[in-house]
């Protein structure tokens, strides 16, 4: 083997060529001594003649079926032999000083990467925990802008927090640390075949040893085929009375696999043989064990065929296989016989004696002494106990692939081995699925429906998405496609236009009933959702109570209705041509992706980042391809939409979203709830002081489920907030802003202890002239002393 | 002396309240207290790291290890003024300009960054 590898596995076309010119005279040769003969004997003559053309027609159709079957060769290896399916990792985790990680998220996200856990660090792909430590021997890994080797180090905790990163053994301080990203799926291609395909360097060579040992230990030797085994086999089976042994080449199998049916005909037995000549002939005979390796079929997963030993590997003991122990690669070997049959997760018993058959042939064939043999003997299996699934989180990966297409074709997709790196936080993704299972339970209606979201709103990072109650459901991905009405989520947009147009938070309004003549001469008569009239009362007040009067008649006056229209298509949401007074209610279709973009932009203070699921994308030799790069553009004013966000807290503090209050009474956040007609729809949009989180809950017959936004989405969303682990929301500090205190309900400046106070934000020069009398409230002063006291 | 055990019942009821009703905001609690949370990591590492690449022209690993320097401290306005920079090299302006305006929204207290703000935000718009 050692001389094979010594040889040049680039394939040539130069032997073929000779093969080809050489057989030509002979052709010639055949058809001139054919009149010769006839005219020697001519009685003969006419039936030699016509046993003179059909030979030659044979000959041709042979040479033809020949360069057929070249052709064949030549179209799989010239080009791509494989499909390679394309690889999308998580965002790579940064470890520094100073972060906060609990240690057990740590673990985590080291188990999601394929680490195992062990006692002591033998090889890449290993990490051991103690109480105060984590110690990695990180994967060698390529990301988009450098490489990093394979390394020992060591993380130290106080807590949650991490004190310090040394490598090993040297102990040298780090400042930083990327660990190796997730990976979190694959595009498979139409065949439904996945492999990792490795090059002939990665491959061990203990593998080909063994490899070669049971399935064709003449394999450097035989042109192809191998008579002498083909005899054995047949003598072998004749003196079974039945099929025991085969007498296939692995390039005969490697034809067969690559390009023939598994069909048991002599035609294709023919055929096999012709091509595992031509392959023999074209190429060196380690190319043709990489294709071997690469080819097999060795594992079913669902639907989804795994081939080739390198994926296999990482499936079953996820690991690469250049760290497989000998029993671990003879069970690989002992596979290939049958890969249902030896199955060592369906069938453990059976794979379990085909390894040790195979170790017998190994200790046979000196590969592995007595003392070897019998200790690996002993060994268990080590497969996982059920595989990975290909596409663990379908609702992110659809959203990746559709952000994919605007540059990439499907076959780019499914064939080329992209990488494709994503901002995806595979703990994230943890948190708000087990946050929205807490959340479901809530609800007797099992038929309840949900999509969320979770974004970085500060960069436009889309951290974690599932668009399915059932979240590893691969099917209809609510979070991008389900389009809805959304209710009052719409008037934070409304409130933001308002406020462009000179209204502060504290001007006055009115919560009167209104009947309006539309254009097509019908009567709209909106409504409050508790069907009551407030009378007067503050902007600030109607906003926090989602009250619909209020909105609805400052949304017709002036022009509030075209800049609501101008400042949705500012950020690419508005989808109507012909703008109905209802769209200031929020009767205007929005996927949760769409409101989780709208919602970016408020929380952001008006910076827009199109959430993003890609940062990079290399092809199969680590070339970039495609950055994405951080984007930030000031699509509206500032010191407005910090206004806009103190409105939302008040939503949460004391409006529809109050739960809040109670449920993180330590912790600012802000947000609004969304009802729609009939309960058909429960959204509730909210931030903290980083991450935005989206919830809709919804029948997909849309049909009522009975949950506003307050009884149904905002309770979700604060069980995957409490899940993320958040800090408190602060609001940006804006030179052009003055605070004051201003009575809610009347609109004028107040007191703090004042009843009805609320602490409010105005572009300077824009406060209230007047002051509301301060009627105080002992009671609540009393507890705020209490509270401060404590 | 009706009213002590009147004034005992109430200031335990107020206790108990005070335990179950959520604290209020104080104003500052709405704020920002720091723009920058000077982490080392970020100013040691990876900023020094985008600095390097941007001396060398590398403007696009550069604008990478930014990202990252965000992804860490994203309130940081020299992060952003530095994506700024790297993007007036790529003579991309309204990039330039965007990432000036993130830095500013982030300001507080820095005159030399202030101006250093100002006189760049004035190059992008050449």
């Amino acid at each position: 083997m050692s001389q094979a590898r010594n040889k040049k596995s680039k394939p040539t076309a130069t032997p073929q060529t000779k093969k080809q010119t050489s057989r030509k005279p002979a052709k010639k040769s055949t058809r001139k001594a054919t009149p010769k003969k006839a005219s020697a004997m001519p009685g003969s003559s006419s039936l030699k003649k016509w046993l003179g053309i059909v030979s030659v027609i044979l000959l041709v159709g042979f040479i033809a079926h020949l360069i057929y079957l070249n052709h064949l060769i030549e179209k799989r290896f010239d080009g791509e032999t494989w499909a390679r399916p394309s690889r999308v990792y998580s965002r790579p985790l940064e470890l520094y000083v100073g972060l906060k990680i609990e240690p057990e998220q740590l673990k985590k996200e080291l188990k999601l990467a394929d680490y195992q856990q062990v006692a002591t660090l033998e090889s890449s792909g290993q990490f051991s925990s103690s109480r105060t430590a984590i110690e990695i021997f990180s994967h060698e890994f390529h990301f988009a802008d450098h490489h990093q080797a394979e390394a020992k180090v060591r993380i130290d905790f106080a807590g949650t927090e991490i004190t310090s990163i040394s490598n090993l053994p040297e102990k040298i301080q780090l400042e930083f640390i990327q660990l190796t990203p997730v990976l979190i799926g694959s595009y498979i291609p139409g065949n439904l075949e996945d492999r990792l395909v490795i090059d002939i360097e990665d491959i061990p060579q203990d593998l080909i040893d063994i490899l070669l040992a049971v399935e064709d230990h003449r394999f450097f030797n035989h042109f192809g085929i191998s008579p002498i085994s083909i005899l054995r086999a047949l003598w072998a089976n004749i003196l079974a009375g039945r099929t025991v042994q085969g007498g296939s080449t692995l390039t005969q199998q490697l034809a067969k696999n690559l390009f023939l049916s598994p069909e048991r005909s002599l035609l294709r037995k023919i055929n096999e043989a012709l091509m595992s000549i031509m392959l023999e002939v074209r190429f060196e005979k380690e190319a043709i064990l990489t294709a071997y390796i690469n080819e097999v079929f060795l594992l079913q997963q669902n639907n989804v065929a795994i081939h080739g030993f390198a994926l296999t590997s990482k499936m079953l003991f996820k690991q690469p296989l250049k760290h497989l122990s000998k029993d671990k690669l003879a069970l690989l070997v002992g596979m290939v016989k049958g890969p249902s049959v030896y199955n060592p997760i369906q069938h453990p018993d059976n794979a379990l004696k085909r390894r040790n058959n195979v170790l017998d042939v190994m200790h046979k064939e000196g590969l592995i002494d007595n003392i070897e043999v019998k200790r690996l003997k002993k060994s268990p299996l080590g497969a996982n106990k059920r595989l990975p699934p290909v596409n663990e989180f379908p609702a992110y990966l659809d959203l990746v692939k559709k952000q994919l297409s605007i540059n990439y074709s499907s076959s780019d997709l499914t064939a080329k081995g992209l990488h494709v790196f994503t901002a995806f936080d595979p703990i994230k993704q943890q948190q708000l699925e087990q946050g929205l299972k807490n959340g479901l339970k809530r609800f007797d209606n099992k038929k309840v429906q949900s999509a969320v979201i979770v974004a970085d709103y500060l960069n436009g990072d889309l951290l974690a998405l599932v668009g399915d109650r059932e979240t590893d459901y691969p099917g209809f991905n609510r979070a991008i496609l389900a389009q809805r009405p959304i209710g009052s989520l719409i008037k934070p947009m409304l409130l933001y236009g308002l406020l462009q147009s000179g209204k502060t938070l504290a001007s006055p309004v009115e919560d009167r009933a209104m009947r309006i003549r539309l254009s097509n001469d019908e009567i709209w008569a909106p409504q409050n959702y508790d069907k009551k009239l407030h009378g007067e009362m503050t902007l600030f007040d109607a906003f926090v109570h989602s009250y619909n009067l209020p909105f609805v008649q400052l949304g017709l006056e002036n022009k509030s209705l075209e800049i609501l229209t101008e400042n949705l298509q500012k950020i690419h949401l508005l989808k109507q041509s012909r703008i109905y007074p209802s769209i200031l209610l929020g009767a205007t279709l929005m996927t949760p992706f769409e409101v989780a973009q709208m919602y970016q932009v408020i929380a952001n203070s008006g910076y827009f980042s199109p959430l993003t699921t890609i940062r990079q994308v290399m092809d199969k030799d680590q070339n970039i391809l495609t950055r994405v790069p951080l984007d930030s553009e000031a699509v509206f004013q500032r010191a407005q939409m910090i206004q806009v966000q103190r409105a939302l807290i008040g939503v949460a503090e004391q409006g529809t979203a109050r739960y809040l209050a109670t449920r993180f009474p330590d912790k600012t956040v802000a947000g609004k709830t969304g009802t729609t007609n009939d309960l058909r729809d429960s959204w509730f949009a909210g931030f903290s002081n980083r991450y935005l989180t989206v919830v809709w809950l919804g029948d997909d017959d849309n049909k009522t489920i009975n949950l506003t936004g307050s009884s149904g989405a905002l309770r979700v969303w604060a069980d995957v907030m409490n899940e993320l682990s958040f800090d408190a929301l602060k609001l940006g500090i804006e030179p052009s802003l003055e605070w004051s205190y201003i009575n809610a309900q009347t609109g004028g400046k107040t007191k703090k202890n004042c009843t009805n106070s609320v602490l409010l934000p105005f572009v300077k020069g824009t406060q209230p002239d007047f002051s509301s009398h301060c009627e105080k409230n002992y009671l609540e002063n009393g507890i705020q002393w209490l509270q401060d006291l404590f | 002396m009706v009213t002590r055990p009147f004034l005992i019942i109430l200031l335990i009821s107020m206790l108990l309240a005070s335990c179950t009703t959520p604290k209020p905001l104080q104003t500052e609690e709405y704020h920002e207290k720091s723009t920058s949370e000077n982490n080392p990591v970020v100013l040691n590492g990876l900023q020094k790291q985008a600095l390097k690449l941007m001396n060398e022209n590398k403007f696009k690993s550069s604008i990478t290890f930014l990202q990252r320097a965000i992804k860490v401290e994203p309130r940081n306005p020299l992060n952003w003024h530095y994506l700024a920079q790297n993007y007036w090299h790529l003579k991309d302006f309204p990039k330039c300009r965007a990432m000036v305006q993130r830095a500013q929204s982030y300001m507080q207290y820095q005159p030399d960054l202030n101006q250093a703000n100002d006189t760049l935000l004035q190059q992008c718009r050449r």
